[in-house]
């Protein structure tokens, strides 16, 4: 599994979003911690609520002007509820140490991190559709999975200057080792994750009062080997944009972001379409009542394309199918210096493809509730 | 999306109740920034953006202090090097700004105000020579006071006279020979000629009617030259020349020593050269095999040549920099192996751009660019560009790593940031995507997958 790889764009998104890092020793380290929960109830027909507890701590430790250090873990509770069957997984996930390596004026940046297998990685049956749930591209969750096993990553990215453009571009290579994904009595399933190959390249300017960045992502990943079955689920390709512009005092973001996913295969050797979700993403920070208060809006489409298949003697057409949700979210800040609370609440809407007793296309309507209160603690 | 528009139709009156607001005036921006920087005193965004505002307010002390703080936090920021630059220049610190102003050029990102820099540095060196004979002058007498080193030597301009007035600018030219060759000696260090120029042009502002040798020993006192070399230069007859120098003792004003050359004006770098040599002699240097050899080297093959760069030199003492440049880029043609002259010309056409450099052609250069965000963002009262670090390409390169290995933790943990962006994309997660699980509508096949075979 790659929860790195989960969460790739916001984390492009809070990199550019962050404060600049002028830290120059390690007493201008930074701690930040997010408990967070995210609720979502689907309605009928498939009636099912999914959440997440989740706790993530973050620590970046500078060493100089060069060399950054950062280590970060969460705790998680994921829950999956349908009529009277429940799935739990809980505990501690995976720890990612990483280290960023900045040399020369024209910065060269070198970048490597190790996944530690702190996490669950195995999970039992009665696991599985919690631990599978919180990895939902759609859905999103901030912790996408509960462990994916010892994994090592290398890459290196170089920035220059053209015109008024800064334009990024860099490689990296993600190796993970073997492990078991399933604790089932008597049964043994290793599982290889494919080697993932990752190349980036992003351009950013500013522009007016603000400033506005692009990038797009493509990641290649291996053949994913889970006992006998060969698989993989195809290649991606992320596309972001980021405007932010202070106007008469207030700060607007617009983020945006768009994940395309290549056919590929399933683990039961069942093809895998291909599938886009699209998201936008708009803030307005008001500077009032002496602090930050941030309303947001996101909207997010998902398009599904679905295989025919053939059983007996019916042949299904491939097809495709729609998701869609929006989420109205406040946020604000409370503290000052190095101490600084963000408490924020989001709520859902939308509406999920599926399909009913008859294997009809519907739509389950969707509802959802987020709460988080994200702290950063600096000098 | 339909289910959406009461919730958009809420957020775009709000927004638009927000612009509606009109922009905001220096003095909130300030108010603003003061506030802030009371509960972040450490942040070198904010204690940049307050030294910008200041400065936009013309509270220059203010701005000064402000930005001094920033820099100390974080001395690499170009973009508060270069407001520090622009505030010690309001306040008359030639000194500071050029400080301020290089480190933008060392750590700057916007190559135009880079260039720009550079030659406002040069401009400000002309001014600094100008400020510093006033002061020298108004504080005369404590530095007149004070002995100067016999090893520092003063040329000052000759004079010239003669029929022929073209030739008057050789009096700056020969000077400038001589302070040259002179500063061959690894025994001596010379005054830099611009410097005592300005300081003569002080005195002589001063104190109209005082003569050239009274000047000269003042000026020498002040600069706390030891000695300093004066003469003149006698046109003979149409071709030839006359040249006289002395070795003043500036403490006692009197004369230690003299030379003199005579030469067909054809000649004159022999003429220049013999007087040097003999100078040396008067001024109890002995010149090594190799200081010597370089000071038999002619500047340039052309008296033609020549006679442009002193007519550049006596425009560039009188300010007239663009007409310098005209003479200083004749004498290259003349002689395009004329070293000195294609120095000077570079210099003067720095000196005359950097002039024009102010406040305004800067940010003009600025706009668009990621300090440019910074600066506007700081007449908006905030810290940073609304979400951003101000850009840069660290910025970017930082950025690029982060997305070739990006950290999950850091990005669950992103609300805790500036602009905090908590949305998620879909990414691959191989085992919950390979068995569907992850479909919040699908049903999963992760049973197949398990009770296949064991590999053997």
């Amino acid at each position: 599994m790659s929860m790195p790889m989960r969460t790739l764009v916001p984390l492009a998104l809070a990199t550019i979003l962050a404060p600049a890092l002028s830290a120059q020793s390690v007493f201008d380290s930074q701690l930040r911690l997010a408990p967070q929960f995210i609720q979502y109830q689907i309605k009928s027909p498939s009636n099912e609520t999914i959440s997440e507890l989740a706790v993530p701590v973050f620590v970046s430790i500078p060493f100089g002007s060069r060399f950054t250090f950062d280590v970060g873990t969460s705790y998680a509770r994921a829950r999956a509820t349908s009529g009277s069957a429940l799935s739990e997984i809980n505990g501690l996930t995976d720890t990612q140490l990483r280290g960023n390596l900045t040399l020369g004026t024209d910065f060269v940046v070198i970048t490597g991190g190790v996944n530690l297998p702190t996490g669950k990685s195995a999970v039992t049956l009665d696991q599985v559709t919690a631990a599978g749930r919180i990895g939902s591209d759609f859905l999103a969750f901030p912790i996408s999975n509960m462990g994916t096993g010892l994994a090592a990553t290398g890459g290196i990215a170089i920035a220059r200057p053209i015109g008024d453009w800064n334009i990024g571009f860099g490689g990296a290579v993600r190796h993970s080792s073997t492990y078991d994904p399933f604790n089932v009595p008597g049964q043994t399933l290793r599982f290889t994750p494919g080697d993932e190959y990752r190349a980036r390249i992003g351009v950013d300017r500013g522009l007016n009062n603000g400033r506005m960045s692009l990038g797009l992502t493509y990641s290649a990943f291996g053949d994913d080997a889970a006992g006998p079955s060969i698989y993989n689920t195809g290649n991606r390709l992320i596309a972001q944009a980021v405007v932010t512009q202070s106007i008469s005092g207030a700060d607007v973001t617009f983020a945006g972001y768009n994940v395309f996913r290549a056919p590929g295969q399933y683990a039961t050797g069942d093809p895998a379409g291909r599938e886009n979700i699209a998201n936008g993403y708009l803030g307005i920070g008001l500077h009032m009542l002496g602090t930050l208060v941030e309303p947001s809006i996101e909207a997010r489409h998902w398009l599904q394309n679905l295989p025919g298949f053939t059983s007996g003697s019916t042949t299904t057409a491939d097809r495709s199918q729609s998701s869609y949700l929006g989420t109205f979210g406040i946020r604000t800040r409370i503290g000052t210096g190095g101490l600084a609370a963000y408490p924020s609440v989001g709520y859902t809407m939308g509406q999920l493809a599926t399909v009913d007793a008859q294997n009809n296309q519907v739509h389950a309507d969707l509802i959802g509730f987020r709460a988080q209160l994200a702290i950063r603690v600096a000098p | 999306m339909r289910i959406l528009n009461p919730v958009f139709s809420t957020l775009l009156v709000g927004g638009l109740a927000a612009c509606a607001t009109g922009g905001m005036s220096a003095g909130d921006s300030v108010t603003r920034l003061e506030q802030q920087q009371r509960s972040s005193p450490t942040s070198a965004a904010v204690n940049r953006s307050l030294g910008i505002a200041y400065y936009k307010a013309n509270r220059y002390a203010e701005a000064r202090a402000s930005l001094e703080a920033a820099t100390k936090i974080d001395p690499k920021d170009g973009t508060t090097s270069l407001y520090l630059g622009l505030t010690d220049e309001e306040l008359g610190d030639l000194s500071a700004a050029k400080a301020a102003y290089s480190s933008y050029i060392q750590f700057g990102r916007t190559s135009r105000v880079r260039s720009q820099l550079q030659s406002r540095l040069a401009a400000l060196t002309r001014k600094e020579l100008t400020a510093d004979a006033k002061a020298a002058v108004q504080q005369e007498a404590s530095l007149s006071g004070q002995p100067g080193n016999p090893r520092t030597v003063a040329v000052l301009p000759l004079r010239f006279s003669g029929a022929d007035t073209t030739l008057k600018a050789l009096e700056r030219g020969f000077a400038d020979l001589l302070t040259t060759d002179l500063a061959r000696s690894s025994q001596l260090t010379l005054v830099e000629r611009s410097r005592m120029q300005a300081l003569i042009d002080e005195i002589k502002l001063q104190q109209t009617g005082a003569t050239d040798a009274a000047t000269n020993v003042r000026a020498g006192k002040l600069v706390r030259a030891g000695r300093v070399v004066q003469g003149s230069i006698l046109q003979v007859d149409v071709s030839s020349l006359r040249v006289d120098a002395a070795v003043v003792d500036v403490p006692t004003s009197q004369i230690q020593g003299s030379a003199q050359a005579a030469d067909q004006l054809e000649q004159v770098f022999n003429l220049e050269k013999k007087l040097a040599l003999d100078l040396f002699t008067q001024l109890g240097v002995t010149l090594t095999v190799a200081e010597r050899t370089q000071i038999e080297q002619r500047p340039s093959r052309s008296m033609q040549a020549f006679l442009a760069y002193s007519r550049g030199l006596s425009a560039e003492d009188e300010g007239r920099y663009d007409d310098a440049g005209r003479f200083f880029n004749e004498a290259v043609r003349i002689d395009p192996g004329f070293g000195a002259a294609q120095s000077k010309s570079q210099e003067v056409s720095a000196v005359s751009a950097g002039a024009a450099v102010n406040a305004a052609s800067v940010e003009v250069s600025l706009k668009g660019t990621a300090e440019g965000a910074v600066v506007a963002a700081a007449q908006q009262g905030s810290p940073a560009p609304s979400g951003t670090s101000g850009g840069g390409l660290g910025s970017t390169a930082q950025t690029t790593a982060g997305d070739l290995n990006p950290s999950a933790t850091g990005a669950a943990t992103g609300g805790a940031t500036t602009g905090g962006v908590t949305s998620q994309p879909g990414s691959k997660d191989p085992v919950s995507a390979g068995t569907g699980s992850d479909n919040p509508t699908g049903t999963a096949k992760v049973i197949i997958v398990i009770t296949r075979p064991k590999t053997p």
